[in-house]
């Protein structure tokens, strides 16, 4: 499916490329608010908010090709964002539900809950094969939560070693996760 | 906002040291590109501690040299028992012989760069007996993966090589040992290739159904080879 035919379905409410759009940005989404409101653990009515304002911006004609979705839904979780901060936020406002304007049906706390699960899976076992230089420096850096300058005194490398062996761990993983379209 | 950019930011975004322009930049910068959010990602659930990292070496995953003994007797037997096949079933087997033609699959230059010790030099033979496997020139390049300094290495991807070449080689027998121990490892960068070839393994040494069932496994699993091992499936049933 190339990028304008993904869109025209969209536009045409076609269910497979709905859920294809919501797998895609849904864990963004997540992560968005999860990094901006601390000590909440309930994101399912802003997520559903934006993904609801989002098909509904589509309805309207707010978009006129592929390459405005990301933009366009990042727009969204800004507002929402905003009005969950600053705006007394009314009982009587009337939210439309996603499953007004979608087809599909989701549970969006779910379906992040599940992605997170296997995206640890996938990593517990690519982790296993790397060097174990690097697993050392990850288990320092993330486990340990040591710094950066402890890790180079206690294997008697450059602060620069330690950083740069680290950022290829992970590339080394995401080619993986990539070259095996495991995410 | 660049990817490598987003690259460097990615711990004081987590750490939430990052500045608010360079903030906004940078979640514009996931919302738009899907390698950047995986690398994100990844960094979050280590961040998170949702991941395992241990230490210690991975065992080998190969004790080949002490069951030489009791491999070279099995293939023997099996020897036997494919003779016996032969006899029994002949316009089969013929046919299951045709479809136990492998094609070599392909493999991925500069990974074993980072092995600590010796990384360039194990890359330079590795890459010499990928060139000997591509022109089917199995014997040269099993040769190369089994020599000092490769052994030692122990990396599932010579491992996997190896196994390629006994099935070329027609020991069916040892490359079926080595893609057992790929998928008893659960490596997750030779496991779905390791069934894959696994099959064929079975189709060499004759057993039609085993051969069938684990092509079948493969297609139902979410894997990328699933689509070649359906093919295999079809294959296989139409042979009777
Ligand atoms: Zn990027």
């Amino acid at each position: 499916m190339d990028g304008a035919d993904f869109f025209e379905k969209l536009l045409n409410h076609d269910p497979q490329a709905q859920k294809k759009l919501i797998e895609t940005f849904n864990p963004r989404i997540f992560l968005y608010f999860r990094n901006r409101i601390k000590g909440e653990n309930n994101y399912e009515d802003l997520v559903q908010e934006v993904f609801s304002a989002f098909f509904r911006g589509l309805d309207q004609g707010k978009m006129t090709s592929v390459v405005w979705i990301a933009p366009f839904l990042f727009g969204i979780a800004k507002r929402v964002l905003y009005n969950y901060f600053y705006k007394q936020r009314k009982n009587n406002e009337i939210q439309q539900k996603v499953s007004l304007v979608c087809e599909v049906t989701c549970d969006f706390t779910e379906a992040e809950r599940m992605e997170n699960q296997k995206l640890s899976q996938v990593l517990n076992l690519l982790i296993k094969d790397l060097p174990q230089i690097d697993r050392l420096i990850l288990n320092a850096f993330y486990l340990q939560e040591k710094k950066i300058t402890e890790i180079s005194n206690m294997i008697n490398r450059s602060n620069h070693y330690i950083s740069v062996r680290k950022q290829r761990a992970i590339k080394k993983i995401k080619n993986e996760i990539f070259r095996k379209k495991l995410y | 906002m660049r990817c490598n950019e987003f690259q460097n930011l990615i711990d004081a975004y987590l750490q939430e040291t990052i500045d608010e322009p360079r903030r906004e930049n940078f979640e514009e910068h996931f919302f738009q590109c899907r390698k950047c959010f995986l690398g994100l990602k990844l960094n979050e659930a280590l961040q998170n501690k949702d991941v395992r990292i241990t230490l210690e070496e991975k065992p080998r995953v190969f004790v080949l040299k002490l069951f030489k003994p009791l491999l070279v007797m099995s293939s023997l037997f099996l020897l036997i028992l494919f003779s016996v096949l032969l006899v029994q079933q002949k316009r089969q087997t013929r046919l299951l012989l045709e479809i136990s033609a492998f094609e070599i699959p392909p493999y991925h230059q500069g990974e074993l760069r980072s092995i600590p010790e010796n990384g360039a030099a194990i890359e330079a033979k590795f890459s010499q007996a990928m060139k000997y496997l591509q022109e089917r020139k199995f014997r040269p390049a099993l040769n190369l993966l089994e020599g000092p300094l490769m052994e030692e290495a122990a990396y599932p991807k010579i491992e996997f090589f190896r196994a390629i070449c006994y099935l070329g080689e027609d020991e069916a027998e040892k490359a079926g040992e080595i893609f057992d121990a790929i998928i008893r490892a659960m490596d997750p960068a030779y496991f779905d290739d390791a069934l894959y070839y696994k099959g064929f393994v079975l189709l060499r040494q004759g057993q039609k159904q085993a051969a069938r069932d684990q092509f079948e496994k493969l297609a139902g699993m979410l894997s990328p080879m699933s689509m070649k091992a359906g093919a295999m499936v079809q294959k296989i049933e139409a042979i009777e």
